[in-house]
This record gives C-alpha cells, structure tokens and sequence, in this order.
C-alpha cells in the first residue's frame, strides 16, 4: 500500500532504518515489509500473492528469504519476506544456497499445472510468472506427473478466462472482493483444485473488473477488446496520457501499433488512480479507432445534397472566410472532452461574449461555483490517496460508483480505516492484509450517504439515507445549522426538530480527524451544492484537515468554470453577477433564437446530448454557417457545413484540469494521421498564435489560474534542452522498423516528435530504469526494466521518497494544483438563495426528477467501445413502487417526461431502494430535461404489442419523431459463449 | 475433603455399557464439582492453578495450556464478548480418542467449558464437531439441552455472575478445520484457510475476539485439575508432564483400542501390555506415535516414554498419542503414499508448499510403488520435505504430512530402494495383493471435478 508516498499528508512521519541485505547496508523505510523495502531498493526478489497496494498474506511463499539472528549467526532461517516488518539492524540474505534452493522448488511446485502456451498465451512476454519463474531459476521440468484442468468461463466482453493457467496467488479473488467489494467473482474448491472464477457463466458485475487482467501475475484473465486487435508488448508504442472520461483525471498508458490503439494499461499515479483504474478508462479507447472518426475536413455542399472532401489548405481558407467576415457575429461553442489549448484557442477566437460553454446552464453554474469556491475559500479538492486517509465521509447525493468511479474505490479504502486502527492497536501493520482483516471483520469507518437511491456504496455505508432531493436539502440545513452552532459557539440546546441523522452525521464528522465530505455536480442542484460547500467550509473551520471532493461531469469541465470568469475574477464584483454570466447550450439555444448567427463554430460537442433536439434542429437551422471541429462524425457534425478533424486524446498533447483542481498534461502516443489536426493547430492562424507556446502564453496571461500551464509549454523546448529522449517502445531484439516490414521492405525513419522528448522507437532511456540521466528517466513512456517484462516491474525500483517536488519530471508525471491551498479562513458561504425560487418553480403537478448516472452509458466517448456499450443498461424510468401506485403506474408502462420544450418517452421500472416522489432517468436525459418536469401516461404494455424502448407522444410530429432517437446508440455486439 | 484421588479422571465416568451418563448420572458421581468449585474462585486463581497443573494442549502440539490462556486479554475493559471453542473435529489418521469422550462422557466436555468460561470470563462457548459423529452429536444435544433446564448454562448460571452458553457446530468435514484458526474462519462462514499469525485467536480470533481453542481432552482435564488441584494433577504424570492421556494403538496388535495411562507411559509398556503385543506372525517395524501426522519411530525407540519433550527428542512427535504399527508384512512406500495422498487432498490450496508439494511428492510415491521409479525420484522426495519444513509453509498441515514420509525414506529407504530396483511393488509382488485401484491412478485424472459448469 502506497500510504507513504502520501508526503507531507502523511500522519506518521517517514522515518529510515538500517538493514544489511547480503552484506550491504542499505537505508529502508520504516513500517514496510522486507519485500518491498528489497523491491525499493531496486533488488530482484521474485513473488506472486504480494501486491503493492493490497498488501501481504503469505501465500505464495515465493519471496522466502534468509533471515539471521545476528553477524554471528551462519544457519539463519527461512523467512517469508513479504510477512517480516522491516527492523533496524536486520540482516538477511537474498542470495544465500537455501533461500535460492527453496525458491526454486516453490516456483517448481507453482509451475507443475501451469501449461506451457506461452507462445500462444496473450500474457507472454508481458507475463509476471514468467519474469520470476526465470528470476528463480527454474529451468528444468522435474515434476512426472500430469496437469489439472479446468473449464473456463464466459466472464462478459472485458475479460477473457484460462483457468488451466492460474498458479493460485489469490490475488484476483483479493483484489475483486476484499478491495472493490464485488461478490461474483470467487475461489471455488480446494487443494490443489482451486477455481478462480464466478459461480456460473456471466459477466462480472464489478465496475473495476478490467483490472483483473493486470492484477493476474499470468494469463488467467487477459483483456478481451487487446486479443481482438492483439500486439506483443514489445511492439506497443506507449506514451503517458490522461483519461479522456470521468472528471478524475486517472493516468494511463496508451498502446498503439499500426496507427490503431490497442489498449490501456493502468499508469500508477500515486496521489490519484495508484495501480487501478475503472472499466470505463481500461476499455474506453476505441472511439480512437472508430469507423466514424472523421479523416478529412469536409465541406457540405446543400445544393447538391453532396459532401466534398477539401485539402487542409481549402479548409483553413474557408474556415478563415466562415470566421473573418462578420466579426461580432460569429459564436463558438468550448468542449468538455477536449484539452485546454482548444477551449483558450476558440476563446481567443470568438471573445469571451460570444464563447459559449458545452455543457447545460445548470452544470455551468454548478461549474462556476465550485471554480469560486475553490479559489476564494479555504476549501479545495483532496487527492483521492488523502482520501483514503480520512476517518469519517457524508457523501452528498452523487452515485461517485458511477459518475467518478475510481473515487468510489478510495471511499471503500477510507472505509477500512477504523478496522486499520483496530489492528494497530494490536501491533499490526496495515499491509499485514489477512491479519488485519480478520482484527478488523465488519468494522467500518463512519460512511454517511444522503442519496436518491441505494448505491453500490450502500453496503459498507454505516448510515444511508434515501432521500427526495426536497428532503435531502432539509437534512443538509440541518447539519449545517448544528455546525454553525458548534462554530460560533452558541448554546446548544436539544433541539427537537433536528432529526437524529443530522445529529449523528455531525457527531461523526466532528469526532473524526479527518472527515472528508464529498458531493458533485450530478443532481443538478445549485442549492444541494452550495449547502455542501457550507457544511464543508464550516467543518473546516473546526477541523483544518476537512477535506472535500466534488465530482463533476467529464474529462475536462472543470476549467471551463474558469474560462468566462477571467473577467469577473480580476473586478471586485462577483456573487450574483457570476451567477448571471453562465453561458451554457441552453443559453446559446436562446441566443441562436433571438439574433441572428452568421456563423457557429461547434468545437467537439454533440450538442444533441445535451439540448432537446427538435428545439436544436430548429435553432441551428438558423444559423447561416456551422463549423464543427470533432474527432467523430456526430449529429452535431452531421448538420455541419464545415467538419474539420479533429485529433483525439492519442494524437494530441494537452493540458486537462481533473476536478480535483490538478492540471495535468497527456502526451500523444501516435502521430495524426490523414488531414486530422488538434483543434487549436486548426485555428492557430486565425488566432495569429501560432506556435503551442505563443497559444499558452495567452492563455495563462488571461487566465491567472491556469499560469501553470506554461511549465507544460516547457516541454515543447525540450528538444533544446536535452540531448536525451525516452523509448516510446521496449527494448526488443529485432530492428527498428522491423514492424513495418510486411508493409515495406525499405527501413523508414521514425517519424521525429517535435513536441516531447519521447521517441517513436525504442531507442532512447527506458521509461523506468533509474538511471544518471536525470531527470527524463523517470517519465513513464514504457515499463520496462531487466528481468521485469510485466509491467508488475512498476512496483519495483520506486524510491518512496518524494523526489524534488518542483522538478520537471515530477510536474509531468503529478501534474500541479492549480487552487490556492492555503488562502486565508475567510467566509465567503457562495449564496444561491434559490430555494424560494425554486419552489415558486415547480407548482403541483410538476414531479421532481434525478438522474440515475451509469459509467458505461454516461460517458460520450466510451460510448463507442462496443464492449462497453454492451453494458450500459437500458434507459428506462426508475420509480418507488409505492410512488407508481399512488400514480396508477405499473413496471413497462411508457410515459412521457416533458417540459415547455423538452419531451422524452421511457418505459418505467420499480425501485423500491430509491426515494419516493421521484422519477430517476439516465443521466443523458435528465440533463436535457432539468429538476422539474410534468409527465403523461403514454402506453401499457398491455396496450402495445411492441414495447419500445422510448415511444413518440400521440401527438407526434415528424420532428419529433426524430428528437426520440437514442443519440448514438452502438449496436452492441455480445460475445456469444 | 473426602474425595478420594482418581487415578483415571477422564474415564471414570465410562461405565462399560454403551450409554453415556445423563445430567443426574453424572452429578451424582462427582460431576460439575470441578465447575462448583471453580465458581468460588477467582479469574486469576483459576489462571494460576491451570498454569501450575502443567497441563499440556491434548490436541497434537502439546502447548501448556495455561499459557496459552494467559494471553487472553482480562479486565473490565478488554474487549468482549470472549469465545471458548472446543475442537472436536478430529480428524488425524488414526485418531478416534476424542470420540470416545464425545460419546461417552459429554458432561465431562461441558463441565470444562463452563471451568474455562468461568476462568476467561467467556460469554459463548462452541463445540466445533466433526460431522460424521452422529452419535456424539446426538448426546452433546441432549447434554447441553438438559444443562439449559438445570440452569447450568443460561443467565447468572447456580446464582454466580456467569453467563455463558454453548452452541454446537457440526463441520462440513475437512482436515484443515482441525487447524485452530481454519477452524474459526469456517465458523465465520469463510473458507477454511488458516488464518496468518500474529495475531493469535487468543488476542484476536472470532469475529475478531478473543477465543481460545482447545482439544476435546484438554477441556476434559480443565474440571478435575480445579476439583482436585494441580499437584495431584502433576503426579499423575510418570515422567515430566503432567496428568493421564488417553493412549491408543491401532494396527496389527491383538488388542487394538484405548486406554487411560499416566503421561510418561513407555511405548512398550502401550503396545505390548494394553495392546496384547503383535499379531501372530507379525513383527513390529515401525510406528507413528501420536497419529498420521507423525514421524515413524523403530523398535529401538520401545522404551521411550510417551511424554512430549521425550518423544520430540527421538525426532517425532506425541502427537494425539494413538499409535498406528506398521509391521513387517506391510509396504511402508504404499502406506505413506496413503498418508501423503489424504494430506495432499486435505490441503486447503492456501500456500505453495502444501497445494503443489504434497501433490508432487504423492505423484512420485505412486510411481515408486508402481515400480516404474527412479533413484532421482528419493532425492525428490527429500527435497520436497525440506520444501515443506515447518516454517516454510503458512500452516502446520504440510509439515505434518511430510513427517511419515521423511521418517520412512530414514528408516524404511532400503524398501524404496527395492521398489525401483526390482520394478516392482516386493510387498504385493510377494502376498499377491492387488492394489488399491486408487493408489494407482493420478490424482489428476479427475481432472474437472473441483467444477462443473452447468
């Protein structure tokens, strides 16, 4: 577990000792165990169960070592050096005949089943086992007998199943059950008859099931979408990249061959994803690859119904006609999914009036005030490694599983902590894993959730209350009325009318050390959030390590809270004005209806996500000309009459801002290819910045907060200031450009990188070889080090200690905290009384909706991995079964959601564990349809032979029609067993 | 005090009907008197009187006892509620002295139980039985049922401030249970795996209490040592340990069975008086002394006396103290191999030494005794029981099934020797005896069975 890598955060102070280790002393780590101290210290120590982040249970027995009383001691004793704490003056012995001997019988025992499809195994080459099975010298086969084997199992369209391959390490059943809380996957049998997998066929329900492919030391679990377009490791071209979907910001690994991605491996963060990731970032990656991603900059020819291919050059001359002409009347449209250089580019562009954000108003707002709040309060957004420190959380009505699903995992670590302090007491330490599980059992850290429905969370909640959002507020003025109590120290009388959820929420958060109180932006509520920020800015006022984490909707939104407010930020006035300048889609809608546009310049933005699309439609036919700038060809780009390609997270170098407030810079993993460009290369003229530099210049001269990114821009110099560049590729044994030869025998060059010192080839310093060339050696482009192939070899060579914080490596590969950490105490509770307003809203008949989020549906671009779409459930209407009978409703009933000019038709389902009173629909919808909505019966099952998923109103229109289609709907292509 | 002095306190209570003595029986010869007095003293007196009796753990390790239990955690604030769990599933090869004093004298198991909660200040007590102990079960129910009507288990139990009950739990049945922390993770309802130590279950066992797990005779003993005391206790004992055990021999004797003798009892002394010596036609070549688990001892090792340290200082282990001959006319490769082959399927597939070793060394001894081995294969096996040497493996399952084995290829190697040389089995060459049709079939033939699909 990585707890000490937490610096300065860290309650226990890293303190060294001294051990000899075959007669040499080195400087250890306190509170570690012996393996990872040997694995630190960069020594060759082979092991199996052991995983750094889930700690030790002895099972494998590969990592025995010798272990002496003291220097007069000869015999000394077999020790297993994953379960033996270090100590100071400890000396043991790696390389000693019987701790040599011993494991090599071990790996000789492991590998008495393992079949020998190493050629034709996916694992090979990247394989753990066969890295110590080597390491420990196992090279003769002595064992007579036959092998065991098993039956596989379809496990769903993420992973593949080989269980003859599996040599027990437990690891996958520890990683899926005690480290995600997931139930389906299970060891089944005994001796030497183990069976790793689910009781019966099915698709593992775990959101973090993909990791399983790497938590295998072998080939037992693969990666199903890598074997569908498969490539030897050492043929992978990688680069250091940051997720393109949820707001966290998770580092990855990119690998390409043959200008295709073919997967995604987990880059270790330590202040964020550490060493896994969700299914969504794993799998996420095929849009890259797409059939509709867009080649050529195309032109729409609307009097011959045609479409025309340009030249990038008859694309930027007519791109610079659509925009030069009418100055002030040319609007843009900013993009979550894209890096910041292409929002700040179109910002350039058009002026701040005319920029519009692509996203909802509501989410807009929500945006703005968090970016305010950030900067103006005490309170900024904790890593998710600092959470998993804090010992008391109140979630605030965000399903964090679905909406930022690697957060979800850090809550249940921060859960384990009251069990963790349990087993201290007892002397035990935390990476003692079976120990301190058996101490802790069921004990939990306090967990509140205020939420809409019951939550994979749910489980290890020690309180959950499912609440209407009306109710939710109530219970959140509560417990921010007995804190403002305790802060101002008021007489605290026992009130009555507090109810005893407020009360036993605030007992925990005040008896805690470090609560931790998390929220986001997915119900929509200014109000909600605004009440979370008080009730966080309070806490911290009482408790200086209060931390907070709001989630918010996608890759790169965060920023775009900062964008319009550069502004406002520098004047005094702020407050409602702020509130009042959120330029969202729906305000462009309003604006496209009232003035006329001559041209829209839409910079990837389905805007038909978003916005309800008969109103769209109706909108942009309007507008004189539309440019879209887009990877893929979507509604959006399919009314165009100027699509320019756009490069995707791939192809493209970029700074993104997660919603933690860090800033971080993913590299391209392949060249662009075709005419595809990044968006601000697209605009770069236009703009009269034209180099990467000149572009970020300005937007941190614009954008104070955003200064940071100019140490970025350093990269691109880097060339200039040093001779030394990473290996995109492994070491490999056969020439460069070998893999090019089936194509052509003639040996090309690699194509040159001007913008980071990462090279298309293997030549270069290996991405994690400590080496004297500092300080590039350490920037992760591949994992590759002698005798460690896998890339398990990550965990081993890590120095614990923080290297020079400020350096340009660390910047790299951390990223920076663009808020103020340690402004002053100053109350500045952000006042959105919309609660009047609100409720002057919505009138009787209006019934209040919520979004039911899912990470396989939620998330634009995953949408385009076939496998996971496959999992995104159906978009249905969620509703308390008592709620549907007092409405007469029952389940498969269609009806109708609509507000003055939005209408969407879902089939209903019962939900007795979500608050009543309340409709639940997909995230998608509900952020086109808003908080209040009426609603209309539309059909029975009984009534229609078909039950459509989502039925057009009696009164249906052509148009309408239209505006009922699932936007982009993959058809999925189910594996068949 | 009037009593007079057993000298068989375990057995006294066996008539040599087939019933086992219900409450009144019982009570009315002495029992729950050990419990009554016990009630009259305190924690720590009890804690002192166990220590000093030098009553050793009965389940196969010989731990003392009172140490053990003085590492509970004691006092008003120590975590609560306590647990006592007694191990009934006996399971060794050659082992059937628990069962005798399940079936017969259940008093006698819950009397020290109520001792041991009234030393600990435990709440609940279990009885982990093993399951095909029908019989045992049946009267352990019926004795528990009717302590509950006596007000001998419940609340504020004969007036005192002790509240305690017991609960029995009959094992799905796996060796490993036997195991004291495999055996409270199968109470949790998880998977048998023992569990890593520190912390020991005394500290943190039972849903993370405090529990202490004994053997079925160690809580036997725990009545009669408060109801006379230590010193009578310690002079039971012939030699350095204290009290009687319960001795078996089973084999080619004439007179198989059980028997209630002083600790420190010689081997010859079991097998030749109790036991009725060899069979005719039979001479001794070897036996296990305490069980399956063992290591073998030879005729020269007759006159040792059964005591822990003595036999351990001969390089084997008391063990559960049943004996198992081995006599001339049986190939000691072929019972190995069926020791080695139980282990190796009883290995709960938690750690490398134990799931892949044992099915290693079970696959070269079925070679061997096939007559298709090599010399290479000795060497191997050696091997492999240094690899699963106490200390290399998580648990002490592996290491106990290796002992017969590293013990015969000592004593017994020329009959290894022989097997490869004549390419044959010499025992069942010589007698004509068909194998067992399991011994020669790979364990690995049943491939799938560990899961079906359906």
């Amino acid at each position: 577990m990585s707890k000490s890598n937490t610096g300065s955060n860290n309650v226990e102070s890293v303190a060294t000792l001294s051990l000899t280790i075959d007669n040499q002393i080195y400087d250890v780590d306190k509170g570690q165990n012996l393996l990872q101290a040997c694995l630190s210290l960069g020594l060759n120590l082979p092991y199996f169960c052991w995983h750094p982040s889930m700690g030790s249970v002895g099972s494998c027995r590969q990592c025995a070592v010798m272990q002496y009383q003291n220097s007069e001691d000869i015999r000394g004793r077999l020790v297993m050096s994953c379960m033996t704490p270090v100590s100071e003056g400890m000396i043991v012995s790696l390389q000693d005949d019987k701790s040599q001997q011993f494991r090599e019988t071990n790996i000789a025992a492991i590998m008495t089943n393992h079949p020998h499809d190493c050629p034709v195994c996916e694992e090979g080459g990247n394989c753990h086992l066969q890295d110590m099975t080597l390491m420990s010298k196992h090279i003769n086969r002595r064992y007579p007998g036959k092998k065991r084997t098993h039956l596989n199992q379809f496990l769903g369209p993420l992973l593949n199943h080989e269980m003859n391959r599996c040599i027990s390490c437990y690891r996958c059943v520890r990683f899926y059950r005690d480290y995600c809380g997931g139930s389906d996957l299970n060891v089944f049998g005994s001796k030497s008859h183990l069976y790793f997998g689910r009781a019966e066929s099915g698709v593992l329900e775990s959101p973090f099931s993909g990791n399983l492919a790497e938590v295998c030391p072998t080939g037992v679990f693969t990666d199903k979408p890598f074997s569908h377009h498969y490539s030897r490791k050492w043929d992978l071209q990688t680069a250091p990249v940051v997720c393109p979907h949820c707001s966290l910001g998770c580092n990855l690994t990119l690998g390409e061959r043959s200008g295709s991605i073919r997967r995604v491996t987990n880059r270790q963060h330590n202040d964020i994803n550490g060493h896994f990731l969700c299914n969504t970032g794993l799998f996420g990656y095929e849009h890259v690859n797409h059939s509709e991603r867009l080649e050529w900059p195309l032109k729409r020819n609307n009097e011959r119904k045609t479409t025309d291919i340009l030249t990038s050059e008859q694309a930027q001359a007519l791109l610079s006609e659509y925009c030069n002409k009418p100055t002030g009347n040319c609007i843009a449209v900013g993009s979550v999914r894209t890096h910041i250089e292409n929002n700040g580019a179109l910002l350039k562009l058009v002026g701040e009036a005319q920029f519009y954000l692509g996203i909802n108003d509501s989410h807009a707002q929500l945006l703005n005030l968090l970016c305010k709040t950030y900067n103006d309060t005490s309170l900024s957004p904790m890593s998710l490694t600092e959470i998993e420190t804090c010992d008391a959380t109140l979630i605030i009505n965000e399903d964090i599983t679905h909406t930022a699903p690697r957060l979800a995992l850090s809550v249940r670590q921060m859960s384990r902590n009251a069990g963790l302090k349990q087993a201290a007491k007892l002397g035990v330490q935390h990476w003692q894993d079976g120990a301190v599980r058996n101490i802790a059992q069921t004990t939990l850290s306090p967990l509140h959730i205020v939420e809409s429905q019951a939550s994979e969370l749910t489980s290890i909640a020690t309180q959950s209350m499912v609440l209407h959002p009306t109710e939710q507020i109530v219970l959140l003025e509560e417990i921010a009325s007995l804190l403002d109590e305790k802060l101002l120290g008021t007489h605290q009388s026992p009130d009555e009318s507090v109810s005893n959820e407020a009360k036993s929420i605030v007992d925990d958060l005040l008896s805690a050390q470090r609560p931790l109180l998390l929220t986001g932006v997915q119900s929509r509520d200014i109000e909600l959030l605004s009440l979370s920020i008080q009730i966080a800015n309070t806490l911290k006022q009482l408790n200086p390590n209060t931390g907070f984490y709001a989630a918010t909707q996608a890759a790169n939104d965060l920023h775009l809270g900062l964008l319009l407010n550069g502004e406002s930020n520098k004047g005094p006035n702020d407050g409602a004005s702020d509130g009042s300048r959120v330029q969202g889609l729906d305000s462009l809608v309003e604006r496209l209806n009232t003035e006329s546009v001559e041209t829209l310049i839409i910079l990837e933005t389905d805007l038909y996500r978003y916005l309800d699309n008969t109103q769209l439609d109706n909108a942009l036919n309007k507008v004189k000309q539309i440019i879209v700038i887009d990877q893929l060809l979507t509604k959006t780009a399919s009314m165009a009459d100027l699509i320019l390609p756009a490069t995707s997270f791939s192809e493209s170098y970029g700074c993104s801002l997660s919603s933690e407030g860090r800033l971080q810079f993913s590299f391209a993993t392949m060249s662009p290819i075709k005419d595809r460009l990044a968006p601000w290369q697209w605009l770069s003229t236009l703009i009269a910045l034209p180099s990467y530099g000149e572009l970020v210049r300005w937007i941190s001269a614009k954008l104070t907060l955003l200064k940071k990114m100019e140490s970025f821009a350093e990269l691109t110099r880097f060339n200039e200031l040093s001779p030394f560049r990473i290996a995109r590729q492994t070491v490999r044994d056969s020439s460069r450009t070998a893999i090019h030869a089936v194509d052509d025998v003639k040996e090309s060059q690699p194509i040159i990188d001007l913008m980071a010192p990462i090279n298309n080839s293997m030549e270069g310093v290996a991405g994690f070889r400590q080496t004297l060339v500092q300080p590039i050696s350490v920037l992760p482009a591949n994992r590759w080090s002698p005798k460690w192939n896998s890339d398990q070899g990550e965990s081993r060579g890590q120095a614990s200690h923080d290297q020079a914080t400020d350096s340009l490596w660390s910047i790299w590969n951390k990223g920076i905290k663009i808020f103020p950490t340690s402004s002053s105490m100053k109350i500045t509770v952000p006042c959105y009384p919309s609660a009047q307003s609100l409720a002057s809203e919505h009138d009787n008949d209006k019934i209040r909706l919520g979004a039911s989020a899912n990470l396989y549906a939620d998330f634009e671009l995953a949408q385009y991995s076939t496998a996971l779409a496959s999992l995104a459930p159906e978009m249905r209407a969620s509703i308390h079964p008592e709620t549907a009978k007092k409405w007469q409703l029952a389940e498969g009933d269609t009806i109708s959601l609509y507000t003055a000019n939005t209408q969407v038709g879902l089939t209903c389902i019962l939900n007795s564990s979500q608050a009543k009173e309340l409709i639940l629909i997909p995230s998608e919808y509900f952020s086109r349809l808003g908080t209040w909505v009426k609603w209309t019966r539309l059909s029975t099952p009984e009534l229609t032979s078909e039950p459509q998923q989502e039925l057009a109103p009696q009164s249906s229109t052509e148009p309408m029609q239209e505006q009922l289609q699932t936007p982009l709907q993959r058809p999925s292509h189910e594996e068949k067993t | 005090m009037s009593q007079t002095f057993p000298h068989n306190p375990l057995t006294r209570f066996i008539t040599s009907d087939e019933a086992s003595w219900c409450l009144q029986q019982y009570q009315n010869h002495g029992g729950y008197q050990g419990f009554r007095k016990s009630l009259e003293m305190s924690q720590g007196q009890l804690l002192d009187t166990l220590k000093e009796s030098n009553l050793r753990g009965r389940g196969g390790a010989g731990f003392p006892t009172g140490l053990k239990w003085s590492f509970v955690p004691r006092g008003d604030d120590a975590p609560s509620p306590r647990y006592l769990i007694v191990n009934a599933d006996e399971m060794e090869p050659g082992a059937f002295k628990d069962r005798m004093l399940l079936e017969k004298t259940p008093h006698q198991i819950i009397e020290g139980l109520l001792v041991g909660a009234q030393t600990l200040g435990a709440s609940i007590g279990y009885i982990f039985l093993r399951g095909d102990y029908y019989l045992a079960e049946e009267r352990l129910t019926q004795a528990l049922n009717e302590c509950r009507d006596a007000k001998l288990l419940g609340q504020n139990i004969l007036g005192s401030e002790l509240s305690f009950d017991i609960h029995l739990h009959t094992s799905a049945g796996r060796y490993i249970c036997g195991e004291e922390t495999a055996l409270i993770n199968s109470m949790e309802g998880k998977r048998a795996t023992p569990r890593a130590k520190p912390p020991f279950p005394q500290v943190a066992g039972l849903w993370g209490k405090p529990t202490i797990v004994n053997n079925v005779e160690t809580f036997c003993n725990l009545p009669h040592i408060i109801n006379f005391g230590p010193q009578w206790f310690k002079e039971l004992g012939r030699e350095d340990d204290a009290g009687t055990k319960i001795f078996g021999v089973s084999g080619r004797v004439n007179n198989p069975g059980l028997w209630e003798l002083p600790m420190g009892t010689p081997i010859r002394e079991i097998i030749e008086q109790h036991a009725g010596g060899m069979c005719d036609g039979y001479s001794l070549k070897g036996f296990l002394p305490g069980g399956g688990s063992t290591d073998f001892l030879v005729e020269k090792h007759l006159d040792v006396p059964m005591d822990y340290d003595a036999i351990g200082k001969q390089g084997s282990r008391m063990g559960t103290g049943t004996i198992i001959i081995l006599d001339d006319k049986y190939c000691p490769v072929s019972m190995v191999l069926n020791l080695i082959k139980f282990f190796a399927q009883e290995s709960c597939g938690w750690c490398t030494p134990c799931r892949d070793g044992l099915p290693w060394a079970q696959v070269l001894l079925e070679k061997i005794e096939r007559g298709e081995g090599e010399l290479e294969d000795i060497t191997q096996l050696e091997e492999l029981c240094r690899f699963a040497a106490p200390g290399n493996t998580f648990c002490a399952l592996a290491p106990g099934a290796v002992e017969p084995l590293q013990s015969a290829l000592n004593y017994f190697r020329e009959d290894f020797e022989s097997h490869i040389t004549q390419a044959c089995c010499p025992f069942h060459a010589k007698q004509s005896l068909k194998l067992d049709a399991d011994h020669s079939r790979s364990m690995n033939t049943d491939g799938g069975e560990s899961h079906e699909q359906v």
